[in-house]
């Protein structure tokens, strides 16, 4: 029993790794940053088991533009258990995920991001197999509340090994202060199972349980259900804010599950502290139970993980310099406005000797600034298709002196 | 005699214009592209009436006399002759230019780049008193710019923000620790509450007590806001 248990925790690895992984790297202030960076995380992981504990490193690599998010990790585990043999040894664990989504959260916007996920798990390459994903996300948020809602939907290339899956989750989020709050439900639904190996060590489909099928070299728990299946969770969060430091808490209830899986009702909990020097830094230390997972048929299971955040700019090439924190371009930066969709639009400035200067579209009413302006203070104007002039809206503005308003650009 | 010397000056300057932009980085000016170079200020102003031509003379070696940048007054006049003023109205804006820049340098001293001069010039200009602007900058380490401190300031008061309450408040958002990306945030924040019908003095109040609350990372920006997690 012992390593059926101890492989069901790897399993568990394999199950949590996006999440996880999503954790350390999509970060609050992701919804403010408009210009593009790159982020890599590292992760320890590990669960300690009966038969010893697993551990592994994750590695994340982020790539967000101003449209495009990018999201790739690969775990590594290793895992030393059951040195006698009987054929359950697992050396070593790889997942890999790719996911590509539009529009990261934005506070003071709704919005929308569709991602698409390809997981590959494989404990040796013969049996890997390849899970496909998509998320619809929608929300809408300022600082100080916010609702959002997420729709999932899983399905597995080997529908041997999980079934399809849907998943919907609604919640919502207060913060007063250096203090938030949120709740969110989920409701989760399978599909069935098309079939069960021949080998397994259990034949009998009259009930939902949870297996251990022995024929895969991917051996692994398994739900084995001739049903669709469904679970109702309910989940609270708090989480504080001092100066560098956040710690984050949370406790979810399901309301609905599956007696087969062990108790129809299930608590869990936990939660992060995350803490650095600089925001290119954060270290993280995350702990906590996860429940029963009725569609990879994982046992609950308990985690642990200790993680580091570096972050970059290194890929910016455009500065929107109409948003908070572009406020002052940085000089060898392109700078962008958004002016609107127009033929053609102009800008004079102090720049230009107060000369108007085509700019160049950059497609959707985004207008490139010119290039190489050094650093300094100017005033400009703008105006589309000949129209009148006037301050670029979303820069900061004072009076010309003549009757008139400016735009205000800062390069450093 | 005078307008003799002045005629004088004004070609010494003139002379000067480009050995300053090529010593001085930070000096308001640029020439990107491919757009034509830029026009000292003798032939900006040359068709104009000899007494407004004598005044911007005046300023301008008022201007070099006291070590103050002479590329903004410069810009103000190609800025007041592009949108068709009156060179009596330009000898106006460039004067309360000058005196702005003046004040600013009188306020700050000498060790502040040009950059953070013109910044805080318009400050000046929007009734930002010399005592002030010393006070604010001195909420700030001396190494940091106070540039986008002053053109967010500037564009406070612009929004209906009164000029003792914007001080007040910038000054103890600095000395929590804000930096530049906090101050553009405050800008944006207090723009869009005013624009929703929020008073101004009641936007910088609220987003000050919310922003202190929240605390400042390290690089000086707002605490991240909550995410919206999923449990």
């Amino acid at each position: 029993m012992r390593p059926l248990r101890a492989l069901g925790a790897v399993a568990a690895g394999v199950a949590v790794a996006a999440s996880w992984s999503s954790l350390l790297t999509a970060q609050p202030d992701e919804r403010r940053i408009r210009d593009s960076s790159l982020t890599l995380s590292v992760t320890m992981r590990g669960w300690p088991t009966a038969a010893g504990p697993i551990q592994g490193p994750t590695v994340g690599l982020h790539l967000r533009t101003e449209w495009l998010w990018l999201r790739m990790h690969i775990d590594a585990s290793a895992a030393n258990i059951d040195r006698a043999g009987k054929g359950y040894a697992t050396p070593y664990l790889l997942d890999g995920q790719l996911a590509l989504s539009t529009q990261p959260m934005r506070l003071g916007k709704a919005g929308a991001d569709i991602s698409i996920g390809l997981a590959r798990d494989a404990f040796d390459p013969r049996a890997a197999w390849i899970q496909q994903s998509g998320s619809l996300r929608t929300w809408y948020g300022v600082a100080s509340h916010g609702v959002w809602a997420r729709a999932d939907a899983h399905a597995p290339l080997d529908a041997h090994a999980t079934p399809t899956s849907a998943e919907l989750q609604l919640g919502g989020w207060i913060a007063r202060g250096t203090t938030e709050v949120s709740a969110s439900v989920r409701h989760i639904q399978t599909g069935r199972l098309k079939a069960v190996g021949p080998d397994s060590t259990t034949t009998d489909l009259s009930a939902c349980r949870l297996d251990y099928d022995r024929s895969r070299v991917l051996q692994q728990y398994r739900t084995l259900c001739p049903q669709r299946l469904r679970t109702l969770d309910v989940g609270v969060g708090a989480a504080w804010s001092v100066h560098t430091t956040r710690i984050r808490l949370f406790a979810a209830h399901r309301v609905l599950g599956q007696a087969a899986f062990g108790a129809p009702r299930e608590s869990w909990a936990g939660g992060n502290i995350e803490f650095g020097w600089s925001d290119e830094m954060r270290f993280t230390l995350e702990a906590d139970r996860r429940p029963t997972d009725i569609v990879r048929g994982l046992p609950a299971h308990r985690r642990f993980a200790v993680g580091l955040r570096l972050s970059a700019g290194l890929l910016q090439r455009r500065y929107a310099v109409d948003e908070a924190r572009t406020d002052s371009l940085p000089a060898r930066r392109v700078g962008v406005l958004r002016l609107g969709v127009a033929a053609n639009a102009e800008v004079r400035g102090d720049f230009t000797d107060w000369q108007p200067v085509p700019l160049k579209s950059d497609g959707a009413g985004v207008w490139i600034l010119p290039s190489g302006i050094r650093h300094g203070v100017y005033m400009l104007s703008v105006r589309l298709d000949g129209g009148v002039w006037h301050a670029p809206p979303g820069l900061p503005t004072m009076a010309d002196g003549f009757g008139g308003m400016v735009g205000v650009l800062l390069v450093d | 005699m005078i307008a003799s010397r002045s005629t004088s000056l004004a070609l010494m300057i003139h002379a000067a214009l480009p050995l300053a932009a090529a010593l001085h980085p930070a000096v308001v000016q640029a020439q990107p592209g491919s757009r034509a170079p830029a026009q000292s200020p003798a032939a900006l102003i040359a068709g104009w009436p000899a007494d407004s031509r004598a005044e911007i003379t005046a300023l301008l070696d008022s201007a070099a006399k006291a070590g103050l940048p002479i590329d903004p007054l410069r810009m103000k006049i190609a800025e007041g002759i592009a949108k068709d003023a009156a060179p009596a109205t330009i000898v106006n804006v460039v004067r309360a230019l000058h005196g702005g820049l003046h004040a600013a340098r009188q306020a700050l001293g000498v060790r502040i780049t040009d950059a953070e001069l013109v910044a805080a010039a318009a400050a000046v200009q929007s009734g930002v008193a010399p005592d002030q602007l010393r006070a604010l900058r001195g909420s700030i380490p001396a190494e940091r710019s106070g540039t986008q401190l002053f053109v967010v300031l500037t564009d406070l008061t612009h929004r209906g923000v009164p000029v003792e309450e914007g001080v007040a408040g910038l000054t103890r958002l600095a000395r929590a620790g804000a930096g530049d990306a906090a101050f553009a945030q405050l800008r944006l924040d207090v723009a869009r509450d005013v624009a929703s019908g929020v008073a101004a003095q009641a936007a910088m109040a609220r987003r000050e007590r919310e922003y202190i609350s929240r605390g400042f990372a390290p690089s000086g920006a707002i605490f991240p806001p909550p995410a919206p997690y999923e449990h």
